[in-house]
């Protein structure tokens, strides 16, 4: 099998986003400078979050799809309860995410139940709550506490607070998921659900971890970026889940699950990033984002769907197989019948 | 394993087990008991509730639920879960509609052209899916894909559409009854008919079922799951024609809100969200039962959080409560 190796994945993938920046580089006068850099990683950190968010329940073979209503709720909470400070009202944010996911993972793994259809579910309903506790309007900063939004988007090179603490978050996420017991039970709720129950994986506490991590990326996310932007809409964020999704998939997190690494998403996020401000800054308009990333979201499933060992690869070689032995069984009849 | 596989196989034939009968007598029994409640409910505590222009409304918002919610019974039924495109396919069909009749093209022309294209969204994505891709994450992509074609198509604008035929579609009253809610029993009576006798429909749910048995019977799986794409998308089409019909304008704004409906609508009318089972009948009756209870929040004057926090609840109740029956009526 190893002559199909035609695309190495681990070459290709950091090729992608340079690929892409050279491309906007050479187009756009001023693409490449310190400050658009800046601006773009600055609209990285929230689709990065959201992205190890998703790809985090991807990688157990599950999928998220609440995160964009938990964001928006929790961004909702921290612009509430700015009155206690940056640190806490984020914090406190992101532990109500963590809990919720943890409930919800511990719901799904109890209940043997498609977690497709469960967060389908938490994702309208929680999509209410954000509105009722927003009291259905636009929850804006205290002009007091404007200075937090300022503090967020503070520019140290081409980083700033945000962005660094998405990166950060980023290794810290992937090293816990590659070189802890739990990280690697992950894995294998994802890599053969069966088999590692079979051999005795411990079923629960993977599958609440991954959600819980998911929860509290996804609050997180939106608790700092609300506080960014000074504002906290209940209806915002709603695009997340589709760039959420389509990032982790550039990353090379397969939705069969048990595949995929935080280094990678950050990779897939960036490429999705460089092209969107890319679009963006020749004028493009909205729904430009829209077909962009819904083109680039297809092309990922269409890659996801080649790799070796998804689904269809395995149905082909299954054909295959079955054909060789058809074709061998009826040479060794005919083989029969002369003799 | 294997006990699992023979016994859901012959659930999936419709063998007379007491749990199966149950479920088929019971669910809509229980769906239609629920409806009479809230209609008394209702009428007793609103007045406005049982009013006849009220009524209509909500025949005709259930009938626009309703027709796509029975196309996206089929992909439930069939065991890929659910379409998040299918307000996009709508607000694409409507577009696809009125610029087709904008530039010219006869009432009936436009009508067929429009519902081809729903078949060949139908086709891409079922292609797509029966390679093995995940169905709500395809799906997720095309809708976004199909907004930005509308975007791209009409520049953000509303299309205005004049044409007395298409007038007629949206807002006529044959026999004191809006034209939706006709359509909406025609698609209920033809959804019906292939669920329950065509091979396809037994096809469909036992692809849904276990795919692995299917495959060793023969089923052609990989046209199954193009086919339930392709209802799902012709049925959200035609409510896109339906809505820009209504309000003689298509809008890119429009149906906002429809997948969450439909989803609804499938999950309380007790399909098995891993497929295998499920019923037309019994997503009509909620989708009659969730326009219901969104018109009667509509008239409490509830925005619209506390109306999403309902209707997700109401998910959430519909599947853990059919999940659990289901697991308990399997290890019993």
């Amino acid at each position: 099998m190893k002559r199909f190796r035609l695309n190495r994945p681990e070459l290709l993938r950091p090729a992608l986003p340079l690929a892409v920046f050279a491309f906007f580089s050479i187009t756009i006068s001023g693409y490449a400078s310190l400050g658009n850099v800046y601006s773009i990683l600055e609209s990285c950190a929230l689709i990065g979050l959201i992205a190890a968010a998703v790809g985090t329940t991807m990688i157990a073979g599950e999928l998220d799809l609440s995160v964009s209503s938990v964001a928006a709720c929790a961004g909702v909470i921290a612009v509430k309860s700015s009155d206690l400070g940056l640190v806490p009202a984020v914090l406190i944010a992101t532990v109500i995410g963590a809990l919720y996911g943890a409930i919800q993972g511990w719901w799904i793994h109890r209940l043997a139940i498609s977690s497709l259809v469960l967060t389908l579910g938490t994702f309208i309903g929680i999509g209410g709550a954000a509105y009722l506790l927003a009291d259905e309007r636009t929850i804006i900063l205290d002009l007091s506490q404007l200075g937090m939004a300022q503090a967020l988007r503070e520019r140290f090179w081409i980083f700033s607070p945000f962005s660094a603490t998405m990166l950060i978050l980023l290794l810290l996420v992937g090293l816990l998921l590659r070189y802890t017991r739990i990280g690697r039970e992950i894995y294998a709720l994802g890599g053969g659900r069966h088999e590692s129950k079979a051999a005795g994986v411990p079923q629960a506490r993977g599958m609440i971890l991954a959600f819980a991590l998911s929860g509290g990326l996804a609050s997180l996310a939106g608790a700092m970026a609300s506080i960014r932007a000074g504002s906290a809409a209940p209806g915002s964020y709603g695009d997340l889940l589709l760039t959420g999704v389509t990032a982790a998939l550039i990353g090379g997190v397969s939705l069969y699950g048990g595949r995929g690494s935080m280094a990678s998403v950050i990779l897939g996020v960036l490429t999705l990033q460089f092209l969107l401000s890319g679009l963006a800054l020749q004028g493009a308009a909205f729904w430009a984002a829209n077909l962009a990333t819904g083109a680039v979201l297809l092309v990922a499933i269409g890659i996801d769907l080649a790799a070796e060992d998804s689904p269809a690869r395995r149905m082909l070689h299954r054909l295959r197989v079955s054909r060789r032995n058809q074709t061998a069984a009826i040479t060794s009849s005919q083989l029969e019948g002369v003799s | 394993m294997t006990s699992q596989l023979i016994s859901r196989a012959a659930q999936a034939e419709g063998g007379l087990s007491p749990g199966r009968s149950l479920e088929r007598f019971l669910v809509p029994a229980a769906i239609s008991l629920v409806i009479v409640v809230t209609i008394v409910v209702g009428g007793l505590t609103n007045e406005a509730f049982l009013t006849e222009s009220n009524v209509l409304a909500i025949l005709r918002v259930a009938a626009l639920t309703g027709i796509v919610a029975l196309g996206a019974t089929f992909v439930t039924i069939a065991g890929r879960f659910f379409s998040l495109a299918l307000a996009q396919t709508a607000v694409f069909g409507s577009v696809a509609y009125a610029l087709l009749l904008q530039s010219g093209l006869p009432f009936l022309f436009a009508l067929g052209m429009t519902l081809v294209l729903g078949v060949v969204l139908g086709i891409l994505q079922g292609v797509v899916v029966s390679a093995g891709a995940n169905p709500i994450v395809t799906t997720l992509g095309a809708g976004a894909l199909l907004a930005g074609l509308a975007g791209l198509a009409t520049g953000g604008k509303s299309l205005r559409i004049s044409d007395d035929a298409t007038a007629w579609i949206g807002n006529a009253r044959p026999f004191g009854v809006p034209t939706q809610t006709w359509a909406f029993l025609i698609v209920v009576v033809i959804a019906f008919m292939i669920m329950r006798s065509t091979r396809f429909g037994r096809a469909a749910v036992l692809v849904g079922a276990n795919r692995a048995t299917a495959e060793l019977a023969g089923v052609p799986i990989a046209r199954v799951t193009v086919a339930v794409f392709v209802i799902a998308s012709v049925a959200a089409t035609i409510a896109g024609i339906f809505g820009a019909a209504q309000f003689e304008q298509a809008r890119m704004s429009a149906f906002i809100g429809l997948d969450f409906d439909v989803v609804a609508a499938v999950l309380i009318g007790g399909t098995a969200i891993h497929g295998g089972e499920g019923s037309p009948l019994r997503t009509a009756l909620g989708a009659i039962f969730i326009a219901m209870v969104q018109n009667y929040m509509l008239l409490l004057g509830w925005s619209f959080g506390p109306r999403t926090l309902v209707l997700g609840a109401l998910i959430m109740l519909a599947v853990v409560v059919f999940h659990m029956a289901r697991q308990r009526g399997g290890r019993s």
